[in-house]
This record gives C-alpha cells, structure tokens and sequence, in this order.
C-alpha cells in the first residue's frame, strides 16, 4: 500500500491548523495547560525532596491524583480538537456544539487507550525509548480513536497498528515535531531574554531578581519553557498525525478517488 | 395439511419462524445461527444480540480505565519516587 508522502502531509496539517484554531485551538491549550503545569510543578516537587521522596508517600499520590483527574480533561480536549480536524478533513461544517459532542465510545475507547499508553510509559521510564514511544502512541491514540465506533478493548489498538504500517512516515512527523519543539522553545527562551533586556530599561525593575527567575538555570522556568514548546507544537502533531490516518484510510478504501472524481464532477460545466 | 406463506398466501410454507411459529415461503425465511426466523422476528433477535455485546462492552471499557486510573496515579508516585531517588 502506498503512504502518504511526508510534504503532503505536512502541508495539509499546516492548512488546517489555522482553519481549526477558533475555537478549538483554543479547547486543546485550556485543557492541556493545567495538565502540563501541574505535571511541571509535581517534577519540581519531587526533585526538591530527592531521596527523602519515599518518606512522603501520601503527599505523593495527593498529586498523582490531580494528575490523573486533569489528565482525563486533557484527553478530552484532544479529543475534541482531533474531531474538529476530522470534520475539516471531510469538509464537513458543523455548529459548534455539535464538534463537543465527541461519540462517548470512541472517547471512552481515547481514555483507556491512552491510560494504558501513559502506565506503560511510567513502568518503563528508565529506558530510554519509554517518553518517545508514549508520545507516538498516545498521538495515534488521539487520531485513531474517532474511529472506534464501538467499545472494545482491542479496536484502539487494531488501529493504532493499522497507522503503524505508515511507521516511516508516522517517525518522520515525530521527528519534525521534535525539532520544531526545540525551535519553540529557544524561541520562547529569547523572548524572555530580550523580555528582561528591554525591562531593564524601565525604572524600578528589579532586572538581576528577573534574569535569575527566568534564567535556563531555574528548573521551574525550564519545565515552563518546555510547556510553551509542546503547547506550541501539539497542534500540529496532532493535526498531522489525523491527515495521515484520514489519508491511509482513504486510499485504502477508495475514498480518494471518490473524492477526486466528485471534484472533476464539480468542476465541469 | 398444506400450510401457507403468512406473507404470501399464494406460496407453500417452506419454514417456520423459531420466534412467532408464523409460516414462511423460501423467500420469507431467514436463517441465522441455522435456525429460520421472519424479517421482523430477526432484526429483533439481531439488535437484542448487538445490545448485549455493547452493554458487554461498556463494561469491560468502563473496568478497564477505572483500574487503569487508579493504575496510572500508583505508578505516577512510584515513578516519581525513582527518579527522586
């Protein structure tokens, strides 16, 4: 079967992040925020108490369980944003309300795919493969979810390995989106330099207690760089993983051409 | 005695409906799971079959996230602990 070219994809993903972004743009970061920033903050925390972490176990899953509960807004914020990319994708308009109103098995099938994915992530997290892989996963989680129609167990994961055909292409939009991370988040860190710099100018502003607090130094200014990079980058990914999947789909089924001869039907006078 | 298609007086009857014994010709008769049953009789049977699978399903989805849950904030601490540690 052949896969989508990468340039295709890409491009298709950098049309329709636009066109998606009011509002759901907009749903996706409200609901990733709090996630990502209390996750960033709980790193902190564990990191300051270090070795002393085990002694203060209930304080611990005071926070998972935050965690947790957040994650289940996050997911569903994904959802709800990959299901406005569908939409776009088969060009079908909708109300608003209509777009929220994700199919309660494909988000169900959404959270225990991607539950499952994050609890391999955490059991194998020594490793190194165990962040990259959970991302992929949890990516093709999102995309492919829409199209559980059913609740099952295993549908998620037929169609999570139906995407993983196109693994080539599935590892080059993963490595893009890395380095378009990297590029967001040196960006942000400039910003924030020339932020302080330009303050410096102003009187009263503590310039020496701004540079310290925003410097790469600071774990929690680092953890919020990183934050703004994947908040930055998550549409795209995501919007480039549903193009690829919708065109998989397509050209597996014939919806392609179907599409293609409705066009030239269209066109003619 | 010659019994009749309920559907088609004109017919022989050829089946019976396992569900509401009503007679049926060769194109009346509908066969799932090898046995005969009318066109109402087995969309009935074929809907409480798919409702059953889905409550199933709901189920077993709805057991799975909760253990996955309480799964995912165990494993959160005992991550956190490791690389703490």
């Amino acid at each position: 079967m052949k896969r989508p070219p990468l340039s295709e994809v890409l491009d298709d993903a950098i049309a329709i992040v636009p066109r998606v972004s009011a509002p759901w743009l907009g749903v996706l970061w409200l609901t990733a925020v709090p996630l990502r920033l209390v996750q960033a903050d709980a790193y902190v925390r564990v990191a300051d108490l270090g070795s002393a972490a085990g002694c203060y176990g209930s304080y611990l899953a005071y926070l998972s369980t935050w965690i947790t509960l957040l994650l289940f807004v996050s997911l569903w914020g994904r959802a709800v944003f990959v299901r406005a990319v569908y939409l776009d994708l088969r060009s079908e308009r909708h109300p608003a309300a209509a777009v929220f109103r994700v199919p309660a098995a494909s988000l169900a099938v959404y959270f225990y795919a991607a539950l499952t994915v994050e609890v391999a992530c955490y059991a194998s997290i020594v490793t190194v493969v165990a962040l990259p892989a959970a991302v992929v996963l949890a990516g093709l989680a999102a995309v492919t979810a829409p199209l559980c129609t059913r609740p099952s167990l295993l549908a998620p994961w037929r169609e999570i390995l139906s995407a993983l055909r196109g693994t080539i292409t599935v590892s080059a939009i993963f490595f893009v989106c890395v380095c378009a991370w990297l590029l967001a988040v040196v960006n942000l860190l400039f910003a924030s330099r020339i932020g302080v710099w330009l303050a410096g100018s102003l009187p009263g502003v503590d310039v020496a207690r701004w540079s310290v607090l925003l410097s790469p130094h600071n774990l929690r200014y680092s953890l919020a760089l990183a934050v703004g990079g994947a908040l930055a980058v998550e549409p795209f990914w995501l919007a480039a993983l549903s193009v690829f999947v919708h065109k998989m789909r397509a050209r597996t089924s014939g919806d392609d051409l179907r599409a293609w001869f409705d066009r030239i039907r269209g066109s003619l006078p | 005695m010659d019994r009749r298609c309920a559907h088609h007086a004109e017919r022989p009857a050829h089946a019976l409906c396992m569900t509401c014994r009503k007679a049926l010709c060769q194109e009346c008769a509908a066969t799932w799971e090898g046995i005969h049953y009318c066109a109402s009789c087995l969309v009935k049977q074929r809907r409480a079959a798919r409702r059953g699978l889905a409550v199933g399903g709901w189920l077993l989805l709805a057991i799975a996230i909760l253990t996955l849950a309480w799964l995912h904030a165990r494993m959160l601490v005992w991550a956190g602990v490791l690389l703490a540690g």
